[in-house]
């Protein structure tokens, strides 16, 4: 889903404001606005419900307990949003092992059908099948690849803010967005176009 | 049918389309504004006591809730016997809290607020001291010590 950060980062600070008097419905307002996208990408990073309902929560008490944090600034609320989620998924996976299983089973299928492992998509049959190889292979990437593919190719996310995020600078989001389409088309056994046209 | 070179984008977009579908379990939401509430709640304590408040020295509690239970019984018997004979004009005296609930519970309290009152000397018959009926009417002063959450812990006499 696309979010357009000029519409929300006046009046989320406003919000914010608010939220530091003491408003409650503030607080409410601010997490319909960004939990979508933060769940979303946690979601899409750690393939879980529970460790994406987790983080989103971890990540709102932290807004709201630091309310000086968010700078507009240096980007979007939704962007410094994802970059708390992003900091606090690899604060929990530090202590844990990486989903080596997943890549594994990953390579295991690769090698079984290398020929064609994407069918089209309106090939509903596979659609399923097909979507949930695809976001495996995604999780499979290295996560500075990762993370940033899932901010601009699957939430839309502007290159400034995917910036923003992973605290790099804009030119490096392009350099690991092109290295992360080329790493999975390899990760799917089929060469595949890496340029495309510049994001937003 | 041949596969294009943009597959990889076909499916993307396919991806991009699901994922906008998910949405986060409705509890998150409810713990959040429910943390938020609560935090508000704790800030408005703290800014504007409900009377004239002054949280227990960390010796104080020490003292207070260190004593023995049958030490704490004794002293709830006699605050009661003072109440009982003393003339409206001479308030009763109890220099400790009286617990009115376990002594472990009271140790667990962090934060726990003092709140001084005047109340009817028939209401210290639910605290389960004795009154006199004659004089159930007038007026003790008391301290109560409550949980942050509201919760009566201990209770006691003060002087003017």
């Amino acid at each position: 889903m696309a979010f357009d950060p000029r519409m929300t980062d006046e009046s989320d600070v406003a919000l914010l404001m608010r939220c530091a008097e003491g408003d409650p419905s503030a607080a409410a307002e601010l997490y319909r606005r960004h939990a979508g996208p933060v769940y979303r990408f946690v979601w899409m990073v750690t393939g879980s419900d529970s460790e994406a309902a987790d983080v989103l929560q971890e990540t709102f008490i932290a807004l709201l307990e630091r309310r000086s944090g968010y700078d507009p600034a240096r980007g979007s609320c939704t962007a410094y949003l994802c970059g708390v989620a992003r900091h606090l998924v690899y604060r929990r996976f530090d202590s844990r092992s990486e989903p080596v299983a997943e890549i594994e089973q990953l390579a295991e299928d690769s090698a079984d059908s290398a020929a064609s492992l994407l069918p089209p998509p309106h090939e509903h049959a596979e659609r399923a099948q097909a979507l949930a190889r695809l976001r495996a292979a995604i999780r499979a990437l290295p996560s500075h690849y990762r993370d940033i593919l899932v901010l601009v190719e699957l939430q839309e996310m502007s290159y400034a803010d995917a910036a923003a995020v992973a605290g790099i600078e804009i030119g490096t989001v392009r350099s690991r967005l092109a290295r992360a389409r080329a790493r999975l088309a390899e990760l799917l056994n089929e060469p595949m176009a890496i340029g495309r046209g510049q994001g937003t | 049918m041949n596969l294009p070179r943009d597959k990889l984008d076909d499916w993307l977009a396919v991806a991009r389309a699901e994922l906008a579908q998910i949405e986060p379990p409705a509890w998150v939401e409810a713990s959040v504004v429910s943390r938020q509430a609560e935090a508000v709640l704790l800030k408005r304590l703290r800014e504007h006591p409900p009377a004239a408040v002054k949280a227990p020295s960390r010796q104080w509690r020490f003292i207070g809730w260190g004593l023995p239970a049958t030490a704490a019984a004794l002293l709830a018997l006699g605050a009661a016997m003072l109440l009982a004979r003393t003339p409206p004009a001479q308030v009763p005296v109890s220099a400790a809290f009286v617990a009115l609930t376990p002594l472990e519970t009271i140790a667990a309290e962090r934060s726990p607020l003092v709140i001084a009152s005047e109340v009817p000397r028939s209401q210290l018959a639910s605290l389960g001291v004795p009154v006199d009926p004659a004089r159930a009417d007038l007026l003790v002063r008391a301290e109560f010590l409550v949980s942050r959450r509201g919760a009566v812990l201990a209770v006691r006499f003060s002087p003017e």
